[in-house]
């Protein structure tokens, strides 16, 4: 295991009406292992599109993705990934999503104790029976991560995860990423469009700008140090938590009154 | 121009038709009308009564905007339970059943003795008054005509039998001094002047003046059906048990409807066999979509009952031409509720199984296939559906066994009772199917419309 590289990635494709969108533009990062980063900006900005040729699910048209020197051809295990919602499969109860991973592999007897272990973690040990459907969207996300720690991947890759959560249920969600990424040691990306759980999550923060696609500011932050195991509500007010927020939610703020005035422009 | 005047013929044709319709309907608005005000009236009766139990208090009883709230609208089994009481018990009524009070009856047809009067005019003027005594006979009966006297005057009396519900001529003058040969005719029914082709109502019916000069006596129908236009229900479940125990055309009833059912279930489930992969192919392929899809989209709005004559004339009446039809009916339809089912995988459960190390093979198996199973089972309760009744309308047309051939071949004989009893258990097998589908959705399934 070693750092994830993203070699000067770009990625265009053509419109069926013509023309064409530059949805990345050189991209290059460095992420070491064991760093957690999120990844912000305003929509259309391509996070997600970074985030799935990470994954494999697209192909840049140049640069590279590589994992430990190894380049990424499609997605794999040692990738793994949790989505906003809807990616549990219903047709499977709590236990089995989590276990769908080894599963595949054939190892299911071998990290049962694992999986049974993740459910405690994630607080589910008494949920492990229960339909998927039956639990609520934070319970859903718990089982989520679960499932991607349960396949032992060396990078997680998060794409919103807790967009669809209420504000309450987020916050102590966001305390279990934190306390996840500390115990596990896994190197994370994170992407969101709320700027505070970008500072929480984040010990490096990228701000990307919008078309084409491309990194614009990059911070490292105490935050998510600071929030291990800790009050999140502290951290909240800590010391240049405010300040940083101020200066991104601005910085984000031109960007997209940047965009409203082209596309105004434009029609 | 010549397709014009063929609309335009088509047109007036079609005109007429929509007066005649109309005038129906027209007919028909009062009884809508009362069948309407039975509905709410037992409406008010049932909230009537309710007002005196113990009231709800679950949640919906508390809701106060129902009217437009779907939550709040559930079936009323009272409502359900009176409304098929109300079809028995007009079916009863209009139909003099045994079951019910007699004075639940619609009023039936005239049943008994009566008679008329004539007034016959001679051609050299004189006037004489005669009475026909009539006898109507119940349904089954033998007609007899009833005793009388011939009494006196130009014009003798006369005497007729007639069974209920039809009509008899009366030739008046055969016993009369003067006859129609002799220039005689009717002037007057019960004092009433009458003239060629006029009728009169009298007392127990009708009386008709033909173009011949005769009486044509038609006793009162009342407002009963005839038995073999529709018999009571209790004439139905006779039949039932006679059939079931008997057989109907030397096969038991058990075995008619044991054939249709045999021919739905294979053909659905060869036509499941072979619509679901192709479904799932279309779903997962470009070119199995590009090359399948103008004939699934070309098949599907064709009736399957628009095939049977081309099934006829390849596979004959027997019973492959049958499961060959019912698997074509079949067929589209699950390819198409395959096809959904695997284009509505949401393409992050994908993602995340690819994520977890599945292969491509263990994709499908664990995620295509659970994820198109709801779907699968909609489409296969409605190729149920739709398969039962095409069999039933396959053998309407040529069978040697088979509900639809029961009742086909009842009707020819005006066997209504087992017209109306094979209806009646086609259609409780009916939904018995799409019970039983549902039953197995649930078990199978339970995570639909749960996502």
């Amino acid at each position: 295991m070693s750092g994830l590289l993203i070699d000067d990635i770009s990625m265009r494709f053509d419109l069926p009406t013509g023309g064409h969108v530059q949805a990345l533009k050189n991209v290059t990062l460095d992420i070491k292992e064991g760093e957690l980063m999120s990844v912000l900006g305003p929509s259309g900005c391509g996070k997600t599109t970074l985030l799935n040729i990470v994954a494999g699910f697209l192909a840049p048209t140049s640069g590279e993705v590589t994992l430990g020197g190894k380049k990424v051809h499609g997605p794999g295990p040692e990738r793994g990934m949790v989505f906003q919602q809807g990616a549990l499969f219903e047709w499977m109860n709590v236990r089995e999503n989590v276990s769908f991973g080894p599963r595949m592999k054939g190892t299911a007897k071998q990290d049962a104790g694992k999986v049974d272990h993740l459910l405690d973690v994630v607080g589910l040990q008494d949920f492990k029976e229960k339909a998927v459907y039956e639990l609520s969207g934070g319970m859903q996300q718990r089982v989520a991560l679960a499932r991607c720690l349960a396949n032992d991947p060396d990078v997680i890759l998060m794409d919103e995860p807790l967009g669809a959560l209420d504000a309450l249920t987020r916050e102590k969600m966001q305390g279990l990423v934190l306390k996840l990424w500390k115990e596990t040691g896994k190197t994370i990306i994170l992407i969101t469009h709320s700027v505070e759980e970008a500072l929480l999550l984040g010990e490096r923060l990228v701000v990307m700008a919008p078309r084409p696609g491309r990194l614009h500011k990059e911070y490292h932050l105490p935050f998510a140090e600071r929030g291990v195991n800790a009050d999140l509500r502290a951290v909240k007010v800590s010391e240049g938590f405010n300040e940083t927020r101020e200066e991104i939610l601005s910085m984000i703020w031109d960007m997209e009154e940047e965009i409203m005035g082209r596309t105004e422009a434009a029609t | 121009m010549s397709v014009f005047s063929d609309l335009a013929e088509m047109g007036s044709a079609l005109g007429e038709e929509l007066v005649g319709l109309g005038g129906v309907l027209l007919a028909a608005i009062p009884y809508l009308a009362g069948y309407i005000i039975l509905i709410l009236a037992s409406m008010m009766i049932w909230r009537w009564i309710k007002s005196f139990f113990q009231p709800k208090h679950d949640f919906t009883s508390l809701k106060t905007v129902t009217f437009g709230d779907e939550s709040a609208v559930t079936s009323e089994s009272a409502a359900s339970f009176i409304s098929i009481i109300l079809i028995f018990l007009l079916w009863g009524a209009f139909t003099g059943s045994k079951l019910l009070p007699s004075f639940l009856h619609a009023p039936g047809p005239f049943i008994g003795q009566s008679s008329f009067t004539y007034t016959v005019e001679a051609p050299d003027g004189a006037t004489d008054e005669a009475t026909v005594f009539i006898g109507v006979a119940p349904v089954g009966g033998q007609p007899v005509d009833p005793e009388f006297e011939l009494g006196d005057g130009i014009a003798k009396n006369d005497s007729a039998g007639v069974v209920a519900y039809r009509s008899t001529l009366v030739p008046w003058d055969a016993n009369d001094d003067v006859t129609r040969a002799d220039g005689a005719k009717i002037v007057a029914i019960d004092g009433k002047p009458v003239d060629i082709g006029d009728s009169v109502r009298v007392g127990f019916g009708n009386v008709t003046i033909t173009q011949r000069g005769t009486l044509n006596v038609a006793p009162a129908k009342g407002w009963q059906m005839e038995a073999i236009w529709l018999p009571p229900p209790e004439a139905v479940w006779s039949r039932v048990v006679r059939i079931s125990q008997e057989g109907f055309q030397n096969v038991t009833l058990i075995q008619h409807l044991g054939f249709s059912l045999f021919r739905v279930i294979v053909g659905f489930i060869l036509g499941a066999i072979v619509g679901i992969p192709l479904g799932y192919a279309m779903g997962l392929s470009n070119w199995f979509r590009g090359w399948f899809d103008p004939i699934v989209e070309f098949m599907r709005p064709v009736p399957p009952l628009a095939l049977i004559p081309l099934v006829i004339i390849w596979a004959g009446i027997g019973e492959i031409g049958k499961i060959i039809l019912l698997f074509l009916a079949a067929l589209w339809i699950m390819a198409i509720a395959a096809r959904a089912g695997v284009s509505g995988v949401t393409i992050s459960k994908v993602h995340a199984a690819y994520s977890l190390g599945a292969s491509k093979w263990q994709i499908m198996r664990h995620v295509i296939v659970p994820n198109s199973l709801p779907e699968i089972f909609t489409g296969a309760r409605v190729a149920m559906g739709v398969c039962w009744g095409t069999v039933v309308a396959a053998e309407l047309v040529a069978a040697e066994e088979g509900a639809g051939m029961m009742i086909m071949a009842a009707a020819k004989f005006q066997n209504t009772d087992i017209v109306i009893m094979g209806i009646i258990l086609i259609g409780m097998i009916g939904f018995g199917i799409d019970l039983l589908m549902r039953m197995a959705e649930r078990w199978l399934v339970p995570w639909k419309g749960r996502a």
